[in-house]
């Protein structure tokens, strides 16, 4: 009996080492797709386009207009911004580690974001907000990236930043460590990215790879932006 | 004896030296103030921190440069690398923007959860995790918003898109601030009615001992 528990227990450590190097893929990539996006939503279906992406999860994306921006939690992002009048349309995206709100103003000069995640460490409904001016183009004049306050529920910090998609792209696909996320490019405003990978706290600044593909799934683009924490 | 650079390899150089001419890596990097002089050395803790001590720190930076994104300045009164491009991270030059500054001269942790205070050399590259939004809502464990009527000496104004810190307040209900005020003045002293602007709230630094 004993000899038994006592090889029992010995293989334990080699089953899990086996299972492991099966569920990480050994050979494969290693990527696996979170069932679960940071609202406890099931993820949209990805687009038909990019269905051979290893890993890859869609996040939640709609465009807000007119009453849907007078309700919580989209008021309480939007009040205390600058611009005086309320944007007409503001893009919000549910992600695997947070959730975000872009608009513009409504003079169209400047990019605003309201940043959201599981835990923040004061008690307010949006843990991080970024401005920067929209210049003509589409371009902006700075990533904004922000990682001073946002927490998913298992306490990781999460970094936000804008990414300029390139012309025709529709879809970006940003890298995570263990998975890929899938963003919706179609609107007219840069694409606030979020993620828990790539962080440097000595620095201030991350590390994000993001390839674009258009609407029929050709790749577009493929780059590494280096975001810093600034102004 | 003169030893003679193969032609391909000066092809080579060349074409390098074009490629990133067009690409505009040459300007990007201007006069590489950061890389030339600044570390990435540890801060010293320190058990005991003041205003006035800020106040020297702070000092310390009058009249050198401004660096979206930088951190790293020394005490020669000159801004090393005047004429960046404005918003810029990578553009190495001399200098700390408005939050970075604040951030140093608060002698804050990179960790938002302490409200600990460090020594940072000034040329130790630190920017810190804090803009100045964060800083307006009173992001991390070491600030706090702050009724602007209260504000005294090294507490600061913010706004989504800038910070300074209170030097002296004026006869006059105005603020003289010592902030990084952007690329063509460096930073600086300027009297600021930032106070009386609804823009900025006020921000305070916790666990001053004096």
């Amino acid at each position: 009996m004993g000899r038994v528990a006592r090889g029992s227990t010995a293989w334990r450590p080699a089953a899990a080492a086996t299972l492991l190097l099966a569920a990480g893929g050994c050979g494969g990539s290693g990527l696996l797709a979170p069932d679960r996006l940071s609202d406890g939503s099931t993820p949209p279906a990805l687009p038909a386009a990019l269905k051979g992406i290893e890993g890859a999860v869609m996040t939640g994306t709609r465009t807000l207009h007119g009453r849907d921006l007078e309700d919580a939690p989209a008021v309480d992002c939007i009040k205390n911004m600058p611009g005086g009048a309320p944007p007409l349309a503001a893009v919000e995206a549910v992600t695997v580690d947070g959730h975000t709100l872009t608009f513009s103003t409504a003079d169209r000069q400047r990019l605003v974001a309201c940043d959201g995640a599981a835990r923040r460490r004061p008690s307010r409904r949006w843990c991080g907000t970024a401005t920067t001016r929209w210049l003509g183009g589409g371009g902006i004049e700075d990533p904004r990236l922000d990682l001073a306050n946002c927490l998913t529920a298992d306490g990781a910090t999460v970094a936000y930043t804008w990414v300029v998609p390139p012309a025709r792209a529709r879809w970006l696909v940003v890298d995570h460590d263990h998975f890929r996320e899938v963003y919706d490019a179609g609107s007219a405003y840069p694409v606030r990215v979020s993620t828990t990978d790539g962080i440097d706290v000595k620095t201030s600044s991350a590390t994000i790879h993001v390839r674009s593909y258009d609407a029929a799934g050709k790749e577009v683009g493929d780059d590494t932006v280096n975001a810093q924490v600034a102004g | 004896m003169t030893r003679r650079i193969p032609a391909p390899a000066l092809a080579f150089a060349g074409a390098v030296a074009l490629s990133m001419a067009l690409a505009g890596v040459a300007w990007a990097y201007h006069t590489n103030f950061t890389g030339a002089y600044c570390n990435y050395n540890a801060p010293e803790y320190t058990s005991y921190f003041t205003r006035d001590g800020s106040m020297t720190v702070a000092l310390r930076a009058r009249w050198e440069g401004y660096q979206w994104g930088g951190g790293c300045w020394n005490d020669d009164d000159v801004d090393q690398s005047p004429g960046d491009p404005v918003e810029r991270s990578d553009t190495r030059g001399e200098g700390p923007d408005c939050s970075g500054f604040t951030f140093k001269v608060w002698r804050e942790d990179l960790d938002t959860s302490n409200q600990g205070a460090w020594q940072w050399n000034m040329l130790r590259n630190v920017h810190g995790p804090y803009s100045a939004a964060s800083f307006l809502y009173g992001v991390g464990a070491p600030n706090s918003t702050y009724p602007k009527s209260g504000l005294i000496r090294m507490d600061a104004l913010a706004s989504t898109d800038h910070i300074g810190m209170i030097y002296a307040r004026n006869a006059d209900g105005s603020d003289q601030v010592i902030e990084a005020k952007g690329e063509a003045y460096g930073v600086n002293i300027w009297t600021r009615t930032y106070r009386g602007s609804s823009a900025y709230g006020g921000v305070r630094r916790l666990g001053w001992d004096a």
